[in-house]
């Protein structure tokens, strides 16, 4: 670490270092860009994995907080922080030509906060549509329904984007087109029963080769961000489980996790077994209906039964624990809202079993099937610098050789205290990413059954203060989700609710390499593929 | 090797598969059905006592119920679906005291959190596993929880909440900032129980 | 046709929640007139009708898998002849909104609607549907599907599990057993 301090203080002269959680570094707008890029050029760590953009309205100012991390060891972090020099026209230089990944989620800022990029090729509005009045994150955001009221008029689509570009030192803002003028454009979404949610992928087409994908989303942005700074700490809780529905209650052991270390609240190890069972068995279930779902697009509707019925098991527990199938709201601030019922553990040690054999089933029918393998072997490539530049975690990016499993790298809870493997393959197509996920459930069920049984007694809950004000400062924490690294950052000012809360969306980077890995395939094939990637949308959108 | 027996080996490796595939679809036929009879089984349908599919306020045999009408619930409540209405009667010893006139819920946007029932002071409310909810019109879905006539229940010792349940509840329609004032009780109570699992 | 002669297997007729909106919707048929002619072949059709109800999915968020949880092998909705989802709105008969419903879908779902063919109805599924739910003071979420398009069924929940959503279902078929398909226009 004292060696990237000197690298910072050697490149930007006037940085501000502070030790925080993590090292902080604070530099100018116009400083920014040069940072980042000789961190990323570090060759003894290379800051090469941009884990978080978050645009935050610092009250005075508007600006940008980047968590970066390295991909040779995921679990050292920097934070560069900068701020707009301009709150009516604030202005920073992008970083999409350092971390790919940086492209959507520097839209996404320009939509809520309106913070412009500086050389990102696309400034169109994510999630929300070109005509939106004001800029929702914003701390002097009008809610007032008739500035933006609900229309029910059918809008063009246009495919020309705003930009500001450098050129020659001076900034200069023009427009590009999308697609090429004689393009032949199709829409596959916002309703369309494979892009497993309200997505919408426009696509250029070649014969039947994919040229180009513009994706384009929102169709289901609930700005659950906005809402969360209204809210009390408890209160936010129930929104993680509605973000990636299928990793419900990892999100919320996410939150949860960020609350108790910024709060210091210490969770009773029962509570710790309980939620760690609970999340591998909703990894398991969130891996079985990816399973499901991605065989159902390759046209085996038979699987998909049987991965639906696998499933129902697991949600039948949850039940009995939590009262809710999917949304389960089982954790809450300082352990678990609800104790395991008596037959639990009996429950779920049947269950493992039962899914080993299953495990074998779904072997000999689907994994080894020609035209399943025609399908896959070699479909929706992704190289491992193409994984990290595009920050696409997961059994995805695992696929790709890139050892990405925060449960290893930064064991959080007691994950330290399990033994398990990183399934990791190297081959980076369709095939890799459908087989990790089968293997994903083999280690999860291996992780339950050393724990199972050791449930310690006692609390499951902490006692927590009457009022949970968690103190000023920035704190982050992460999470290995089913679908990849989920991510939270509050940014408390001592209140009671957040002055800012951003999500990390796994499924937003597997999104985002889509139209890369999707190019030049055919366009069934793009319905295979974005089984194998598993993204959910409402996780995208938030 | 020469294309043609690439070409059957191929053929023939492919047509295994599908056969070793279907091998696994066939012995589906004789295992046991797992599909649940919904509704012919109404009857004999288990559904897990913890499932939460809709608040209710028990009442005991003299229609009285344990709401102080303190608005802890209503405070918590994440998006204002539970509004409580109360009024102030002069009780006989002349002292002013505050009981519940409405307790309303709107079944059509409670999201189940659960938070106004772990931080109700006097365990007034709770879930019910009742799914059948269906209904035609929108109205029905708001509910009136307290019974008509009913009144709060007596207590041989002093009710604790009752006495520190000052904050003003007006009847407002359920807005953003609803935010949780008396957290003093609110979480004190965090600590959940064994959670009504065993009995019933 | 009276509200007592319709029946659905399993449960009685007095068990359903509402049973006054399908008696003003009877009183309202009924003022119609009643054709003699076609009475009973309006019960066949009906009959043939109400067990086929074809849905169009408009899954956007969490709701959408419990629907497809009740498509699957424990809840397997076939038994009710819902199995033929469709995903083009020409040939659905029913269209089950499962999930939130945003400012950016709004155009989308009234589309979707209008190119539904007549006679159509709407089921809403989950608290998001119904009236926003746990995103009621959104600046992007529309507070309830029923302000942009006539909802027939609401079925609570969030989400509502599989056998809430068949109970749904069940009331809507009701409602289509009571109906005059000949000669007669309910909408
Ligand atoms: S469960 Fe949650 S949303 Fe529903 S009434 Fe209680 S506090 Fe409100
Ligand atoms: S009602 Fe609940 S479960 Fe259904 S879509 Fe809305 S938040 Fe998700």
């Amino acid at each position: 670490m004292e060696k990237i301090k000197k690298l910072i203080l050697d490149t930007v002269k006037d940085a501000v270092i502070e030790e925080k959680q993590i090292l902080t570094v604070t530099v100018s707008w116009d400083k920014l860009h040069l940072l980042a890029k000789t961190l990323k050029d570090n060759a003894e760590l290379p800051f090469d994995f941009l884990v978080m953009l978050t645009g935050v309205d610092r009250g005075e100012t508007l600006g940008v907080n980047y968590l970066i991390s390295s991909s040779t060891d995921i679990s050292v972090e920097v934070i560069l922080k900068t701020d707009a020099a301009d709150r009516e026209n604030p202005l920073i230089y992008t970083v999409t030509d350092l971390y790919e990944t940086a492209h959507l989620n520097e839209r996404e800022a320009f939509a809520l906060l309106g913070i412009r990029f500086i050389n990102n090729p696309d400034m169109r509005r994510f999630f929300l549509n070109s005509d939106w009045t004001g800029f929702p994150l914003r701390k002097d955001y009008d809610p007032n329904p008739e500035l933006n009221p609900v229309s029910i008029e059918s809008k063009e689509i246009i495919d020309i984007t705003p930009r500001i570009m450098e050129v020659d030192g001076k900034l200069v803002e023009d427009t590009a087109n999308i697609f090429e003028a004689d393009d032949y454009i199709i829409n596959i979404g916002p309703q369309h029963p494979s892009t497993h949610g309200v997505m919408h992928f426009r696509t250029a087409l070649d014969g039947e080769i994919i040229k180009k994908i513009d994706v384009h989303s929102g169709y289901i942005h609930r700005g659950i961000e906005k809402l969360s700074e209204n809210l009390t700490y408890p209160q936010i809780l129930h929104f993680t489980d509605r973000l990636d529905y299928l990793s419900a209650n990892i999100n919320r052991h996410g939150l949860c996790m960020c609350v108790e270390k910024a709060g210091e609240i210490e969770v009773p190890e029962r509570a710790q077994y309980i939620r760690v069972i609970m999340d591998e068995l909703q990894r398991i279930s969130s891996h079985l209906l990816a399973w499901a779902a991605m065989t159902n697009d390759l046209g085996a509707t038979t699987a998909f039964i049987y991965g639906m019925r696998e499933r129902e098991h697991i949600l039948e527990i949850f039940d009995k624990t939590c009262g809710g199938r999917l949304i389960i709201n089982q954790n809450v601030i300082g352990g678990v809202m609800f104790d395991i019922y008596n037959e639990f553990q009996q429950d779920v040690k049947a269950f493992i079993p039962y899914m080993r054999e299953k495990l074998k089933e779904y072997d000999r029918f689907f994994s080894h099937n020609v035209i399943a393998l025609g399908r896959m072997i070699g479909i929706g490539n992704m190289t491992k610098e193409e994984t990290i530049s595009y920050a696409v975690t997961g059994p995805a990016g695992r696929a790709s050789g890139w050892s990405c499993d925060i449960r290893k790298h930064q064991p959080y809870s007691i994950y330290g205290q399990v033994d398990f493997k990183e399934v990791i393959r190297t081959e980076g197509d369709s095939y890799a990413r459908y087989l990790n996920r089968l293997d994903e459930i083999e280690e999860s069920l291996h992780i339950i059954e050393q724990l199972i049984d050791n449930i310690p007694a006692g609390e499951i809950c902490a006692k927590t203060k009457a009022i949970i004000k968690l103190p000023v400062g920035e704190f982050y924490q992460r999470i290995e989700t089913a679908k990849g690294e989920f991510g939270v950052f509050i940014e408390s000012r001592g209140e009671k609710q957040p002055w800012r809360l951003k999500f990390r969306s796994p499924s937003m980077a597997l999104v985002s390499i889509m139209p890369l890995i999707c190019k030049d395939e055919k366009l069934s094939d793009f319905i295979g593929i974005g089984g194998s990637m598993d993204y959910v949308i409402p996780d995208i959108d938030r | 090797m020469d294309s043609v027996s690439k070409y059957f080996s191929g053929l023939f490796t492919g047509i295994g598969s599908l056969l070793k595939g279907m091998s696994v679809t066939w012995k589906e036929l004789w295992t046991p059905k797992v599909t649940r009879q919904y509704p012919e089984n109404r009857e004999t349908l288990v559904v897990s006592d913890r499932f939460r599919a809709e608040l209710v306020m028990p009442h005991d045999a003299n229609n009285e119920h344990a709401c102080t009408a303190c608005g802890i619930c209503q405070m918590n409540c994440p998006n204002g679906t539970i509004v409580v209405t109360s009024q102030i009667i002069e009780t006989e010893d002349g002292k002013k005291k505050k009981i519940l006139d409405t307790h309303q819920w709107d079944l059509g946007m409670c999201t189940f959190c659960n938070l106004c029932v772990i931080t109700c002071p006097s365990d007034a409310i709770k879930f019910d596993n009742n799914f059948e909810n269906a209904v035609f019109t929108r109205s029905k879905l708001i509910q009136k929880l307290n019974a008509e006539g009913s009144k709060l229940r007596e207590k041989k010792k002093e009710e604790k909440p009752t006495a520190e349940a000052k904050p003003v509840i007006e009847v407002k329609a359920p807005v953003a900032d609803a935010k949780p004032v008396v957290e003093k009780e609110v979480i004190a109570k965090v600590k959940p129980e064994e959670p009504k699992a065993e009995k019933e | 046709m009276e509200l007592k002669n319709v029946k659905i297997k399993g449960i009685a007729n007095e068990d359903f929640n509402d049973n006054e909106y399908l008696e003003d919707y009877i009183k309202q048929i009924e003022a119609s007139g009643v054709n003699l002619v076609f009475g009973k072949l309006d019960e066949l059709i009906n009959w043939g009708r109400s067990n086929s109800l074809w849905p169009l999915i408009y899954a956007t968020s969490c709701c959408g898998i419990e629907f497809m949880a009740t498509a699957a092998a424990h809840n397997d909705f076939s038994r009710f002849g819902y199995e033929v989802t469709r995903n083009s709105p020409r040939q659905a008969d029913m269209m089950i909104v499962c999930g939130t419903l945003v400012h950016k879908m709004a155009p989308l779902i009234k589309r979707v609607y209008d190119q539904m063919a007549e006679p159509k109805y709407v089921v809403v599924m989950g608290a998001c549907a119904i009236s926003g739910g746990p995103f009621i003071n959104s600046y992007h979420v529309v507070p309830g599907i029923d302000t942009i398009i006539p909802v027939d069924v609401y079925v609570p929940g969030c989400p509502p599990r599989p056998e809430s959503l068949l109970y749904g279902l069940m009331q809507l078929q009701r409602k289509v057993k009571l109906e005059k398909f000949l000669g007669n226009k309910q909408r």
